[in-house]
């Protein structure tokens, strides 16, 4: 299952076939130009549209000798054709060069219940089938228990259809800041703050909180 | 091998008799077959041909699945006979899925669930079949299946399914039917996903007790055979009702606020 090609435009074919989500890199060098390039602009075909503007003189800056990588996922259907074109502004010339070809991708496929429509390296199982279930957990968590059939396997699959939110960054609670007293314990260790624990915090007044900083386990209600 | 194609093949039964003899299930379990030989003809049949598909034992109550249906049945024995515990008819028609069960042994009772896809079955037969399933304990209201079976047009950009979720009571051996729901999801962008060409596999149902929640899934593919995946929360409480639906139906948009849960009303006969 092809997830990845470098493309040289110097030798391109018509249409690049994959599976997604890939990674596509376009080697622009050796490209047949009568001119030297100051800018070379990329449309992904996703609505992605780069520019590269760069020194000609440099070997190392020159547009021509830099790789570009794109990554593509499918949002909207299981096949998707993407049409990449590659403009090469040079000096001394009003009109661009253009380099073009289609990235056509398909999405890979749990099984293969319908050969008409996958080929057979597009697919993980030929068949997968449900035979059981348990939930448990105060999140009401499921364990499914799936069957694949050639190859011929069984796939513990952990489910949580809740949505979760976004993970916050977790900050560093500045040191002046503990609960005056022992909620859990030994369950928590003494540094927790109210991010682990959801609990509220209580603050300490400055001065007088020296000795619980120093010492937290020595405070108490 | 494999575990999912065992339960679809049908096979005979014997069992060790009272007299320590083996013998087909036909002869052994001969005056609970008997029971269904006017009530479905096909499933006498396949009882007494041992063309058994599922079988399972629950202290005094066991379950039988062939093609046709299935039943729960609660036996006693009597002059060294095995006999059905009463004399209603507890026999299930076969729907668009196969039945799974869940035993749970402080009670006694075994929920089951099964998946009923609209576009596998008329009106009139869904009626009929419902209603003879049912036909000791329940009236239901015509116009109820009536709605689930509306216009064509209204379904074309629906996906949607009745669930059925009954529980038999091993202490009395009557069954009840606690859901008749029918789940309606409405979707405005697919991509080989058509109202008329939904595949459902068998259900699993599982059983939550720290949260008191039944679950239900099953895989559900599309038009080009595609893997999607259901999953229904049922609260266990006097009047049990669904909860949460959940999916993983790859690039098909559901439109939630246009998708909806309907009950079948129930008048309860006992």
């Amino acid at each position: 299952m092809k997830t990845s090609e470098t493309v040289y435009l110097n030798s391109l074919s018509a249409v690049v076939n994959g599976f997604a989500p890939f990674t596509l890199t376009i080697i622009p060098s050796s490209v047949p130009l009568t001119n030297k390039i100051y800018k070379i602009e990329y449309n992904f075909g996703d609505g992605s549209i780069e520019s590269q503007l760069l020194n000609p003189d440099s070997d190392q800056e020159n547009p021509a000798f830099v790789a570009k990588t794109h990554f593509y996922i499918l949002t909207s259907s299981y096949v998707q054709d993407f049409q990449i074109t590659a403009d090469f502004y040079q000096f001394n010339k009003s009109s661009y060069d253009r380099f073009n070809f289609v990235l056509s991708l398909s999405a890979p496929s749990l099984e293969s219940l319908n050969p008409a429509s996958f080929s057979s390296s597009s697919y993980y199982f030929k068949e997968l089938h449900l035979i059981g279930s348990r939930m448990f957990g105060p999140e009401n968590e499921i364990l499914y228990m799936f069957e694949g059939i050639d190859p011929d396997c069984f796939l513990p699959v952990l489910v949580n259809w809740k949505k979760r939110p976004v993970p916050a960054i977790i900050k560093q609670i500045d040191s002046k800041y503990y609960r005056p007293y022992k909620l859990l314990s030994p369950f928590e260790n003494e540094r927790v703050n109210s991010i682990n624990t959801g609990t509220d915090i209580v603050e300490v007044p400055e001065g007088d909180g020296g000795t619980i900083e120093d010492n937290p386990e020595s405070f108490t209600l | 091998m494999s575990l999912f194609y065992n339960t679809q093949i049908p096979g005979e039964m014997w069992i060790r008799d009272l007299k320590d003899n083996v013998s087909p299930a036909s002869n052994v379990l001969s005056a609970v077959f008997l029971k269904y030989k006017n009530i479905n003809s096909n499933f006498y049949s396949e009882l007494t041909s041992n063309n058994i598909m599922k079988f399972d034992v629950f202290y005094d109550t066991f379950f039988i699945e062939t093609h046709t249906g299935y039943i729960f049945e609660k036996f006693y024995i009597e002059d060294m006979e095995v006999k059905p515990y009463n004399q209603i008819n507890l026999f299930n028609y076969k729907k668009t899925t196969s039945v799974d069960y869940w035993f749970d042994e402080n009670k006694n009772k075994i929920y089951y669930t099964q998946i009923y896809c609209t576009k596998d079955i008329s009106e009139e037969d869904f009626f009929n079949i419902v209603s003879i399933d049912e036909t000791d304990l329940y009236t239901i209201n015509n116009e109820d299946i009536i709605d689930i079976f509306s216009s064509e047009e209204s379904n074309t950009n629906y996906f949607n399914f009745v669930l059925i979720f009954k529980v038999f009571d091993c202490n009395t051996g009557l069954s009840k039917l606690l859901l008749l729901d029918e789940i309606k999801l409405k979707y405005t962008d697919k991509i080989d996903w058509n109202y008329d060409n939904f595949y459902i596999e068998n259900p699993k149902i599982t059983y939550n007790s720290d949260t008191k929640n039944f679950n239900i899934s099953f895989i559900n593919r599309n038009s080009k055979y595609s893997f999607g995946l259901i999953s229904i929360n049922i609260l266990n409480s006097d009047m049990p009702y669904i909860t949460e639906v959940n999916g993983f139906l790859p690039f098909l948009k559901i439109d939630s606020l246009n998708s909806f849960i309907s009950s079948v009303n129930l008048k309860y006969n006992v």
